[in-house]
């Protein structure tokens, strides 16, 4: 008889996506299923997004089960985003995850988000030992594994690239999320408008550059020396250099040789390009985490946690609270010690 | 490229964010080449605007800062048409791979006077802008050098001060996790012992310039 697959359920719960996959312990996903809270207008309000995600729940775990021909019976581990993230969606998705375990007696463990990101990338493209540059909405950290943790060499000093943009396109009309439609702005443009260029060491700043952006926006030549586009090709350049120098700059220090790009802003090709560009300058392996494993999904939530179980076992249920705060640098790796 | 004659390049012995460096000789003594090249993947325009300025910025630092008594390499030739910088060759050790090989007490001398001097810097407000392990270099007679002027600049504030000592924290915690505790608190009390009390509120900026870019900020995010 052929020995019985093991299957874990990961569920990602600490932002704008509530992500349900189901993967094998060889890291095999099976299905993903994302359900995104697109705000209408304005802020992120965490209340709004809780409550669309305690909304969306079940249909998103039914539906990943059904995607993988299963049923729940045959799931034998549950992984959860235990922090960082907003407090009250982190508390949904605990209060999710326990009921479940507890009522269906499945081995409940909780991951750090950031460190899913790096973990699923590493899986999915055949990296062992990479420099990550991981951009998103709520996150710009360049990390490497080092004396058992996986560091941090260089982050914001203020605000993520990916809000950045994202808060630059609204104040010039577009709709959440604003990357891809500055992205696609950016590519009609030739014509560089210089913008401020803040690096600190291994540290960024984005915050001189997004209030200059938008002045550009709304200022009288606007729409008569320079257009959006303009404005778009622009900011992109500038935030995008900057990343691409400190990652330069930590792959120098660090001596890597693989470099990894991942979270929602490494769909961007533009800085794909550039961080292609100096891995090979520096003879070090590039690879872009593909698209579907980039942004928040369950599948990054269930692989790290298959690697923890694998390694300690399940967590108890007072050791499932959440941490919005969690720093991925105070993590222990048993699975790469 | 229109190298100078004179100069015998030698050999390529660091590729960096910024530069390429060469060890060289210019008539009988050593040199260190650091040559601004083009950087590709970021456009022309942006391109030229950094290698130039921060051509100028760091031979006038390592000009400026030599007078304040912070050891720094001597600069023989500062070129803006080739954006290179000739200075001289410090012969030693790098930091970050010393650090491991000398024993604790010899490390926390080190770390007192490396902090003296950033405090040198910052009473004269100049800020590094890059203070790391692999930009401190410590000689056979244990004279400690700073390098890397390329990001530094000039300021009176708190903020910018902070920032800096910040920078070189998290380098000892990210690449020299087992020696932190001895390093940064060695690296604080030659820092306040140059500065005096004026340094508390520098020292107490630190933390909340960590918090802030953090994850924390999320739920302050705008869209
Ligand atoms: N092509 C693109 N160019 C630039 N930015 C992009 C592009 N596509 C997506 N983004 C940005 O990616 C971000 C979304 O990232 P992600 O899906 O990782 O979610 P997140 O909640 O921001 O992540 P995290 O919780 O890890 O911080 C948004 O800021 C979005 O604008
Ligand atoms: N004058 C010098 N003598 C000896 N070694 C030096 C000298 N200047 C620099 N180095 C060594 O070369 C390395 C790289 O130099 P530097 O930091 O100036 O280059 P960079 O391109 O600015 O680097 P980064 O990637 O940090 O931007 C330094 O870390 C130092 O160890
Ligand atoms: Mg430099």
């Amino acid at each position: 008889m052929k020995l019985k697959r093991k299957i874990c359920l990961g569920i990602e719960c600490t932002a704008h996506t509530f992500g349900v996959s189901i993967l094998d312990f060889d890291g095999n996903v099976l299905s993903i299923v994302n359900d995104t809270y697109i705000p209408e207008t304005g802020g992120l309000h965490p209340r709004e997004v809780r409550e669309h995600h305690l909304e969306c729940f079940d249909k998103t775990i039914i539906m990943a089960i059904t995607q993988a021909n299963l049923s729940i019976k045959d799931i034998n581990l549950i992984a959860f985003s235990q922090g960082p993230g907003l407090g009250p969606v982190l508390r949904v998705g605990a209060l999710i995850v326990r009921f479940l375990s507890q009522k269906l007696k499945i081995p409940l463990v909780g991951v750090n988000h950031c460190i899913g990101h790096i973990e699923i990338g590493r899986l999915k493209c055949g990296v062992k030992d990479p420099l990550t540059l991981y951009v998103s909405g709520g996150n710009t950290i360049i990390s490497a594994f080092e004396s058992e943790r996986y560091q941090i060499f260089g982050e914001t000093l203020d605000i993520a690239v990916g809000n950045f943009i994202d808060s630059f396109a609204r104040d010039a009309g577009l709709q959440h999320p604003g990357g891809p439609k500055i992205e696609k702005l950016a590519q009609k443009s030739k014509k560089y408008i210089p913008l401020p260029y803040v690096v600190k060491g291994m540290d960024l700043s984005f915050t001189g550059l997004y209030t200059a952006a938008k002045n550009l926006f709304k200022s009288k030549d606007y729409n008569r020396k320079y257009n959006l586009s303009d404005i778009a090709y622009s900011l992109q350049e500038t935030a995008f250099a900057m990343l691409t120098e400190v990652t330069e700059r930590a792959l120098a220090h660090t001596n890597k040789t693989e470099v990894l790009l991942t979270g929602g802003v490494a769909a961007n090709k533009r800085l794909q390009e550039m961080i292609a560009y100096i891995s090979n300058e520096h003879n070090a392996k590039y690879k872009v985490v593909p698209l579907k494993y980039a942004g928040d999904n369950g599948a990054m939530i269930g692989w790290t946690g298959i690697l923890k179980y694998k390694e300690v076992g399940a967590d108890d249920i007072e050791d499932t609270m959440i941490n919005p705060k969690w720093r991925m640098d105070n993590v222990e790796i048993p699975w790469r010690s | 490229m229109n190298y100078n004659p004179v100069i015998d390049l030698g050999r390529i012995i660091y590729k960096g964010a910024e530069a390429t460096l060469y060890k060289g000789k210019w008539f009988d003594k050593e040199i260190l080449v650091k040559h601004r090249i083009p950087k590709k993947y970021r456009i022309e325009e942006l391109d030229k605007k950094l290698r130039r300025t921060r051509t100028i910025i760091e031979g006038k630092m390592l000009i400026s800062i030599k007078k304040c008594n912070v050891p720094v390499p001597q600069v023989f030739e500062v070129d803006l048409n080739n954006n290179w910088i000739i200075m001289k060759y410090i012969k030693g050790q790098k930091l970050k791979d010393l650090i491991g090989k000398i024993d604790k007490s010899k490390r926390k001398w080190y770390f007192e006077q490396i902090g003296k001097y950033i405090a040198f810097m910052h009473k004269n407000d100049f800020i590094h802008g890059d203070l790391t392990t692999s930009n401190i270099i410590i000689t056979k007679n244990k004279k400690i050098f700073f390098v890397d002027f390329g990001l530094s600049t000039k300021s009176t504030k708190t903020e910018d001060k902070s920032v800096d000592l910040h920078l070189i924290k998290r380098v000892l915690l990210s690449t020299h996790g087992q020696y932190f505790e001895e390093c940064f608190e060695s690296l604080i009390n030659g820092y306040k012992l140059e500065y005096g009390s004026q340094s508390d509120e520098i020292i107490d900026r630190i933390e909340t310039i960590e918090a802030r870019g953090r994850y924390i900020e999320k739920n302050k995010r705008k869209n």
